[in-house]
């Protein structure tokens, strides 16, 4: 028998043994006891697709509800096979799940399904975010007002603007009794959170792009140009509306 | 970051707490059980803020609390993974536990998580490199910790040394203290066929700063007897003997019941937890 594997040998191994479902040169090295060590190994290898089925199960129920369980399951095990998880924090596993959907065969008659899982994945970093305190009205009004120190968003703000009418098809996902929605609708959605609850509600492209730039750090002139360049006459007024009366501004 | 809490601190007691999970947070904040203390994944408080950093808040003024991460990976052969160093060391300035907590295993390689508690050869290599993560670990959050020894499936023949004499060691050599998972402990000695007790003996009664107590499941068709550590049921009655055991040869320990699939009602962890503090109350006695 060769020398014993060294411990970056022995995990490299084990981590083939979890992806590929074979180790070779770590059997010899597995202790028997009646159980052949590919078995042993296999557990492991069932352990951690169940690990990770399970978090994208938990960050994209709509999604799971849309495809149907078994589906899901096939999408998410592949993922979990092939691309798996960067981050020792299980919360950080999906981020790159809505793209997989998307370019995946199966999926392509349901071509929102990717947008679908996109503010999905938004809505677990709205639950997530840091909490701040909402501006003020002398805040807001200094800020509005100062072009070196624009207004920022509270971290809880997204938006996200699609060809599908993504809002009603989650939103149909949660009550399938629904009335039949138009998926070729194009929408742009505003979150947030209010108290415990992820909000959302439909905004227009151009507040979207505003309310992204914004994200973004840009300046309250750049922001503008970004929505204008989707709705030349946006007016500012309209564009910050929807984040006036959701108090969406940081102090 | 919210404002400091306005309270530090408290320490675990010598009693009986429950691991929280999501589940079971909003029952524990309307009916505030009479818990000693409770156990939190830190990675669950790695987002910035949100519901569970709201919940955290509330329940950190009532009870003591204890973090344990799952996710660090302390045993593999390539470095820690800084953003996760980074992200567990601002969560202990920000939460103040009143224990910390990892576990003996590796999780990682080749930049890809495999976010499990993976076993560790037990050989003179494992035990210099975990002696020099938990080095690190400890200087980087500037305090002491507590390491889990973990349920495993696979025994590696070319080990050195027992893993009883692996956890001594690396308590002896890095100066952290062991959080001894009682149940861990009795699934290792059926699945690898070693005596128990003798793993008990071998534990320094100094060094333990806490047990765990958890279900375990019966694998069956393999063709050799395995005990899954599905965190899933009630502790076996052969776990409450070797519970009852420890405690009389380490002595009293703060205790956790843990609970992470099938959750229950609370109560039954209540219950899991009334039996645990009748084996401490007996343990008391004894010494009193």
């Amino acid at each position: 028998m060769s020398s014993p594997p060294s411990l970056r040998e022995l995990q490299h191994a084990f981590a083939g043994a979890i992806v590929d479902g074979v180790a070779p040169s770590l059997e010899p090295w597995i202790a028997t006891r009646g159980i052949a060590p590919a078995a042993r190994l296999r557990i492991y290898r069932n352990a951690n697709l169940a690990i990770h089925v399970d978090a994208l199960a938990t960050s994209f129920p709509a999604l799971q509800h849309l495809l149907g369980e078994d589906c899901f399951d096939g999408l998410a095990t592949r993922h979990a096979a092939f691309r798996g998880n960067r981050s020792g924090n299980l919360q950080d596993y999906g981020a790159d799940f809505a793209a997989f959907v998307a370019a995946q065969p199966e999926t392509a008659p349901w071509p929102w399904l990717g947008d679908v899982a996109r503010l999905e994945w938004l809505r677990q970093e709205v639950a997530l975010a840091a909490d701040a305190t909402p501006a003020d009205a002398a805040a807001l009004v200094a800020a509005l007002a100062d072009a070196d120190h624009p207004p920022r968003l509270r971290p809880c703000v997204r938006a996200l603007s699609c060809a599908w009418a993504v809002l009603d098809l989650w939103r149909c996902a949660q009550a399938p009794e629904h009335d039949a929605i138009d998926s070729a609708v194009p929408q742009s959605v505003l979150l947030w959170r209010e108290g415990s609850q992820v909000a959302m509600r439909a905004i227009a492209p151009a507040q979207a792009a505003f309310v992204d730039a914004l994200r973004h750090e840009s300046s309250l002139d750049l922001a503008l140009a970004a929505a204008q360049l989707i709705e030349a006459q946006a007016p500012p007024e309209t564009l910050l509306r929807p984040l006036l009366e959701h108090a969406l501004l940081a102090a | 970051m919210p404002p400091s809490r306005p309270v530090r601190a408290q320490p675990i007691p010598t009693s009986v707490g429950i691991g929280l999970r999501p589940a079971h947070v909003a029952h524990v904040l309307h009916h505030r059980p009479a818990v000693p203390f409770f156990e939190l994944h830190s990675e669950n408080l790695f987002c910035a803020g949100g519901v569970l950093w709201d919940a955290f808040d509330a329940l950190r003024r009532d009870y003591p609390v204890s973090l344990h991460g799952v996710g660090l990976s302390l045993g593999s052969a390539e470095p820690l993974d800084p953003a996760h160093l980074a992200a567990l060391r601002a969560l202990v300035q920000r939460a103040e536990p009143a224990l910390v907590s990892e576990h003996v295993c590796w999780g990682a390689i080749g930049g890809r998580h495999y976010n499990d508690l993976l076993p560790l050869p037990y050989t003179e290599e494992a035990l210099e490199l975990m002696v020099a993560r938990v080095g690190q670990l400890q200087e980087t959050l500037g305090r002491r910790v507590l390491v889990e020894n973990v349920s495993s499936y696979i025994h590696f023949s070319h080990s050195t040394l027992s893993e009883w004499e692996f956890l001594a060691a690396l308590a002896a050599r890095s100066g952290c203290g062991l959080l001894l998972d009682v149940n861990n402990v009795y699934v290792n000695s059926v699945n690898h066929g070693f005596d128990a007790q003798r793993f008990i003996d071998g534990i320094p009664a100094a060094a333990v700063g806490e047990l765990h107590l958890a279900g375990f499941t019966r694998k069956q068709g393999l063709g050799g007897e395995l005990l899954i550590d599905s965190h899933d049921q009630r502790v076996d009655a052969a776990v409450w003997a070797l519970y009852g055991y420890t405690l009389a040869r380490l002595g009293a320990k703060p205790t956790l019941i843990e609970w992470d699939q099938h959750l229950p009602d609370f109560a039954a962890l209540e219950d899991e937890a009334r039996l645990a503090t009748e084996h401490l109350d007996v343990v008391a006695a004894l010494a009193a």
